[in-house]
């Protein structure tokens, strides 16, 4: 085999322009095709997702908060809350937690953290 | 007739492979073959020059009536249905490689009105371009599903189920965990994510010492904690009794690359997976500061066809995003323009390895933001437009590369970390890793078809996988 496209896969050479064209130059050889393989055409590619559908009976979508922060679900209200939220039960959100656990999760120059409506916030030193 | 202008010759031994990606066909030829195809491309009538190997090219589709054209670039404006949403930049674990470097500079949870009005536009998408479904998925940044995050994840899993179902959409929840959680998380997590990607990156030495816990101010081994999350996740059941859907994805560094046939060993024995996610290392992130290294493109080759042979023992397959033979296209991923990820600020990006602000490539990737005023994004149509024109096709590194239409230029934040440019992968460690990798598996899917009789190596195309 006397090709110039020969490349040494197992070096690779990542700086150099790859070519694996029809060669210019001649080649012998058995005029034979021995394996044949067929793949997907071309197609553009999509961020295709394999998700499955999960249907979550137990949802209480009706649920729905209000301007005097309280959780009204199917018209009927549940309990005023403290953060405009209201959970899958119609219950409010609960408070965001600030015990010693969570406040772990805070950066390493942080020093602890607080709850304020927008969630749990790490405080800086 | 005329030869198609995407064909490839790669020797073989003392054959070659022919390959054109455009038209989905490989086949093994001796160099006859070469010499036909050097003589048609002269101006020679194929059929007088060889009747049946006319034939025989013509059916695999290697000489052509009409060159395939690429679709061209649409103008069409960015209108996802799918979002992705990173809650937090907080982070229980300190991986020694982290890319956003999570559990620093954390900041706060992402407002419910981002996630609120990011589901609205999407739903309003899908119906504006009927289609029928829309996903939700939860990504880092830190560790989207934290308890601390639970009453935004709450609320945004709902109110998109809720939305959709009353669009007539089908919607779809996924999340990527570190699979650190106490017991209330991973009831939540089952009963409300539909689909997992789990980062484990092996044995107990191997995850410990890249995956840390941090705790109290201390680093200490995640190992048990994400045991205990994968056999839940093993043990769980729908009412159905159908498993949970959930996958496994190692990061491969320097330290674990000859141990990746042990990672897969390790992998099939605690999971009922059939196919698990090796990736190697990029440099970033928290790697400026740590000792984790990428491994050596030539050992990620050399372990990963180890591993593909162990893979093979146990039934079980090994995915890499910049091999695969089931996807042909132009675009590396949806970073090209097309993915809607949120940031915790409200700021979207179509990558999630460049997800702060203050990243020197976040010019490239930022796309948009949201209004609060307004309660709407706003999205750069230029910023857009420049990722949308990074096909492989215009990226003159890869014009004569076999593999380019399977890496489809590769990933663009790895691209541009290493040439300063998206559309120059001229210093990208992972061209070798492609080329070697679709090499082997073009060569062995071709070995095994040889001696068959040709109606039986027209094999099913592979059905599509999960993106990267």
């Amino acid at each position: 085999m006397s090709l110039q496209l020969k490349q040494n896969l197992v070096n690779m050479k990542y700086s150099t322009k790859p070519s694996y064209r029809l060669p210019k130059t001649s080649t012998e050889g058995r005029n034979a095709i021995t394996s044949t393989l067929q793949l997907r055409t071309f197609s553009e590619r999509t961020d295709e997702r394999t998700f499955c559908f999960f249907h979550k009976d137990s949802c209480s979508p009706e649920c729905s908060c209000d301007s005097e922060k309280s959780c009204t679900c199917n018209t009927q209200k549940k309990e005023s809350c403290s953060h405009c939220f209201c959970d899958n039960d119609c219950r409010c959100e609960s408070a965001c937690s600030c015990d010693d656990n969570s406040c772990n999760d805070c950066g390493p120059f942080e020093s602890g953290c607080y709850c304020d409506s927008a969630g749990r916030i790490c405080k800086s030193d | 007739m005329e030869i198609t202008r995407e064909l490839f010759v790669i020797p073989k031994n003392d054959q070659f492979i022919l390959y054109a990606p455009l038209e989905g066909s490989a086949m093994q030829v001796g160099g006859g073959v070469i010499k036909y195809l050097q003589q048609v491309q002269s101006g020679e009538d194929p059929e007088k020059l060889n009747r049946d190997l006319f034939t025989q090219l013509r059916n695999q589709r290697v000489l052509v009536d009409k060159q395939r054209e690429l679709p061209p670039i649409t103008n069409e404006p960015f209108a996802p249905t799918s979002v992705t949403l990173l809650p937090t930049y907080a982070c229980n674990l300190r991986c020694v490689y982290c890319y956003s470097l999570g559990g620093e500079r954390v900041g706060k949870v992402m407002d419910k009105e981002i996630a609120r009005s990011a589901i609205d536009l999407i739903i309003e998408n899908a119906l504006e371009k009927k289609v029928n479904s829309v996903n939700l998925g939860f990504h880092g940044g830190g560790e989207p599903l934290l308890e601390g995050n639970m009453p935004f994840l709450d609320f945004a899993v709902n109110y998109f189920r809720y939305q959709a179902s009353l669009a007539g959409l089908r919607g779809s929840v996924g999340a990527v965990t570190n699979g650190v959680h106490n017991q209330k998380m991973l009831d939540w997590i089952v009963q409300n994510i539909d689909h997992l990607s789990l980062s484990i990156d092996g044995p107990q030495d191997i995850q410990d010492s890249q995956r840390p816990k941090y705790q109290g101010g201390k680093l200490v081994g995640s190992y048990s904690d994400v045991m205990n999350t994968l056999k839940f996740l093993e043990q769980t059941r729908d009412r159905q009794g159908k498993s949970y859907n959930y996958g496994m994805r190692a990061t491969i560094t320097d330290a674990s690359v000859s141990r990746m046939s042990e990672i897969v060993e390790f992998f099939n024995s605690i999971s009922k997976n059939k196919s698990f996610h090796l990736e190697p290392l990029f440099e970033c992130g928290r790697c400026r500061t740590s000792q984790a290294r990428a491994p050596k493109p030539e050992d990620y080759l050399r372990f990963m066809r180890e591993a593909e042979i162990k893979a093979k023992e146990l039934g079980v397959s090994i995915y890499y995003s910049g091999a695969t033979l089931d996807k042909i296209g132009e675009e590396f991923c949806g970073a090209c323009g097309r993915n809607f990820f949120i940031t915790p600020d409200g700021d979207v990006t179509t990558c999630l390895e460049v997800c702060r602000k203050e990243d020197k490539h976040a010019g490239l990737f930022y796309i948009g933001g949201f209004d609060s005023e307004n309660k709407k994004f706003d999205f750069n149509t230029s910023t857009i437009t420049n990722l949308k024109q990074r096909k492989v096709s215009s990226m003159p590194h890869c014009e004569n590369c076999f593999a380019k239409y399977n890496c489809s230029g590769d990933c663009l934040a790895k691209v541009v970390e290493q040439s300063g440019s998206l559309r120059d992968p001229s210093n990208n460690f992972r061209c070798g890793i492609n080329q070697g990798l679709l090499l082997d598996r073009l060569s062995r899917e071709l070995d095994a078809n040889i001696n068959k009789p040709l109606a039986q190596q027209i094999n099913e195309p592979p059905t599509q996988t999960k993106s990267c």
